[in-house]
This record gives structure tokens, sequence and C-alpha cells, in this order.
């Protein structure tokens, strides 16, 4: 195949049209239409915006989006936030239609980073937990791809555990996680959706990056740099990634892709506000439930409301956290050990359950 | 018979800073204060109001259901909200930390006086 003489074509064809971006050889760019193909998985259902649905309602904000946003900024990378990265490394989700579990992991990763104000925290969420565990209920396939709502709701409502158990492999299969995947799991407090192009410039850089889901054309596999902008090629199929930044002067949204870091920019791309339905709506993680110890913290503030058991404690570094429960003398015995350690300015060592403090350590 | 109160007497004023109302199945959203943080205003407790920047400088409770204070300095003795066996007590926790540490505590009193929610920091 005549990959140069193409790619020469196809930056001829950029250029023309003043597209401002690069196209050449990558990981994906070489392989069969159908390889490419199961590189997407984005099948919208569930009440989820067509594609040709999603790319006119892009199009018909674009004013709206190239607009500056009061309350944000002009520029935003959560690459880069005072020299902080809070975007986990680049994945691949190589020859399944799983697009759907990376763009909305890789969400969830990095709002689990700023939650806790730590982006160097060694967050790695099974993708293939989510898509072949939680996903077969709602459709899910390698062939078939998926579909945003039950990804969301599989993170708020089961809980997706860590890579180590259950490892990702792109082919199709049955759910093959740990058998303490339960006690492992990472859940999320909610999630919605944003469509208004202020909201999301605002959410973005003020929370945390959003996972979004576009039409992939032929020609956006040879990208290499640039924004991209539709120019040559039919329709491949539907796509999702995480937007994890934005830039007004460029025009542009920052994403990551789940094709490696042979492709595109060391595997993000920029993409034009506007263009291919990359802005209709996107989904956003409001918090992270978290499971297990956070070891040598301090205890620094109290809180409680008139309800039944209801009382936080806040953690230094790691914020609120409801104290658990249960019964009155479980509720008291852990409120009354969280103000001890306060009053004593003495570390603690808590367990906490999807957030909730179950257990700890006064030291 | 009403409730018995605490008779010694605390400081009287009443400051005030803001209102604000609870929510069900609250959860707390205020983050812990900067260095240098002082009150604010004073003003009446008419209706849903937060008191910031305090110190409790004294406790109170007696042989009655559900009946405890805190003193508030700069304030006077504020009853803890009485609707319920888990929340009043986890309240008086509160209070007790809050005298403890001399911290700062943030609260939200309501029209029948009583203390609703509370941060101690």
């Amino acid at each position: 195949m005549p990959q140069e003489l193409d790619f020469n074509q196809l930056n001829t064809l950029i250029k023309s049209a003043n597209a401002g971006w690069q196209a050449g050889q990558t990981s994906v760019s070489d392989l069969s239409s159908d390889d490419q193909k199961s590189r997407l998985g984005y099948t919208p259902s569930g009440g989820e915006e067509s594609l040709e649905q999603r790319t006119q309602a892009s199009a018909a904000k674009l004013s709206a989006l190239k607009a500056s946003v009061s309350a944000a900024p002009a520029s935003f990378d959560w690459r880069n936030v005072s020299g902080q990265n809070y975007v986990t490394p680049i994945r691949d989700q190589a020859g399944c239609g799983s697009c759907v579990s990376f763009g909305t992991t890789a969400a969830v990763e990095s709002a689990y980073r700023i939650q806790r104000g730590n982006p160097g925290l060694a967050v790695d969420l099974s993708e293939a937990s989510l898509f072949y565990c939680v996903g077969p209920a709602t459709g899910a396939s390698c062939s078939g791809g998926w579909y945003m709502t039950p990804a969301m709701d599989g993170y708020k409502n089961v809980g997706i555990p860590d890579e180590a158990c259950f490892p990702y492999t792109d082919h199709q299969q049955a759910c093959g996680q740990c058998a303490d995947w339960a006690s492992r799991a990472t859940k999320i407090t909610g999630w919605h959706t944003i469509s208004n192009a202020a909201d999301i410039k605002t959410w973005l850089s003020t929370k945390g990056p959003l996972a979004t889901c576009f039409t992939v054309y032929n020609d956006f596999f040879a990208y290499t740099s640039g924004v991209y902008k539709h120019v040559s090629g039919g329709v491949a199929g539907g796509h999702c990634v995480c937007v994890v930044g934005y830039n007004d002067a460029g025009g542009y949204w920052i994403c990551k892709n789940s094709w490696g870091t042979g492709w595109g920019q060391s595997g993000f791309f920029f993409i034009a506000y506007g263009e291919c339905g990359i802005d209709s709506t996107m989904w956003a993680v409001e918090g992270i439930l978290e499971t297990g110890w956070l070891n040598n913290t301090r205890v620094i503030g109290l809180w409680t409301i008139d309800q039944d058991r209801n009382a936080w404690a806040y953690l230094n570094g790691f914020g609120w956290r409801r104290i658990a429960w249960d019964n009155d003398n479980i509720f008291f015995d852990l409120l009354r050990l969280l103000a001890a350690a306060k009053e004593g300015a003495r570390p603690v060592n808590v367990y906490q359950v999807n957030g909730v403090i179950k257990q700890l350590y006064v030291l | 018979m009403p409730d018995t109160k605490p008779q010694q007497d605390l400081l009287s004023s009443v400051t005030v800073t803001a209102s604000g109302e609870a929510a069900i199945s609250a959860a707390p959203t205020a983050e812990p204060p900067s260095a240098g943080e002082t009150g604010g205003a004073i003003g009446a407790v008419c209706a849903s109001v937060w008191v910031n920047n305090k110190k409790i400088n004294a406790l109170w409770a007696i042989n009655e259901n559900r009946n405890s204070w805190v003193g508030v300095a700069g304030v006077g003795w504020v009853k803890l909200a009485n609707n319920s066996d888990s929340a009043i007590v986890a309240f008086t926790m509160l209070g007790a930390n809050a005298k403890q540490t001399q911290g700062n505590v943030n609260y939200r009193q309501e029209s029948d006086n009583m203390l609703h929610e509370m941060y101690v920091w």
C-alpha cells in the first residue's frame, strides 16, 4: 500500500483546506479498514444522541464555543497545572471496540488524582473489568462497542477494581476479575452530562477532565499533530476519549486517546471546537468514593448536623469522609476516636469503604 | 415542664455572618479556614444564620433528655439541637473537642435558637 503517497496527498488536502494539522504514519494508519474500526467502539443507545445529532449540535454552537468564558481561563491543560500532571498514562485499547471503557476510566483516574490533590497518585483502574464484567448486561462487546450511560453507571453502582485485578487484553472474553475485586473497587459519587459550552470549559478548568464521544473519519487515523478538522475520507465510526483541556486562542480541545503513544502527539490530540460532534455533550465524574487504607494522616476538622448519625471528619490531604453510621455504638466509637486524634494532633490510619470511615487506628 | 438551661452567665452578644439552610442527607461543604480569618458583623438570630470563627469556652449538660449546651465566646450559651439522640451526642462530642482544642467553630443557628450544624477546625 503506497502510504507515503497517501499521506502526501492527504497533507496537500489539509493544506488547501487550511485545516491546520499534519498527517503521517501512525500506529493505526497502516491497519486494514476493519482493524481501524476495531479501535473505535461508540454505539449510542439508551437515549444518547446519535453521531449525526452530536455533529449537528456541535456545529450549531460553534460561536458559543469560540467565545471566551468569564468564569474560566482562556486555556487549561490538566497535563500541566502549575507543572503538575493529573492525567494518567496513555493506554491502548488495541483491537477491541472498548473505547467507552477507556474514555470513562481516563476521566475517573484523573478525577481521583485531582480529588487527592496528588498528581503522582498511582491509580490504574481496570478497563477490562468495566468492559467485560459490567458491560455485557447492556450489550458491550469488542465487535459491537458500547455506550456511555452504563459505563458511568458501572462506576457509580458497581465499582471497578485496579488494573492488576483484571488486566486488559483486546479480545472478547468472560469476566475474569480477581476474587477480591469488590474490596478493591473504586466507585464514583455520581456523574452527569454537560452540554453548555461555557459550562464545559468551567468544569474542565475547575473540576477535571470530561469523557466525550465523536465521529471518526478515515483521515483521523493518520493524525500526527496540529488541530484536527475533518478533511478527507468517510465515516469510520463513533469513538470515545477523554478531554483533558482546551485552548480558546487556538480554538481546540486537548484530548487523550486510547491508541497507544504511537499515534497523534504521543497519544494525545487537539481537535477544533465544534468538530465531529466532540463537544455536543460531555460526561462529568462528580467525585470518587474510595476503598482502602489512608495511612498516617491527621484529623483537622469535624462536622455534624441535626440528623441521625451524620458526622464527618476532614482528613488532611484527603478531605471530608463520613463516619460509619451502622448503629449508635459504631458511630460514637469512631467519632470519639477521631475527636481524640484531633485533640492530640495524633496521626491516624483510616480504613474507608466507598469513602466511609469504617475502621481507624489513632497512633 | 420546660427543659432546664444553664444559669451561669457568659458574654451575651451574638455574631452573625451569613445565612444558610440545612439539606436532607447533608454533607459538609466548607474547606478548612485560612490563617487569620476573623468573625463577622453582629445581627439578630431571627432565621437561619451562620456564626463563624468562634471559640467554645464552656460546656453544660444535665440529667435531662437531650439537653446539652455549649458556651460560645462572645455569644453566650447556645443549646444543641435536640431532635435526635445520635445528633445531640455528636454535637456534644464536637463541642467538647472544640473546648479542648480551642479550635475555630462555625455553626448554624436556627430560629429556635438551637445549634443545628457545626464545624470544628
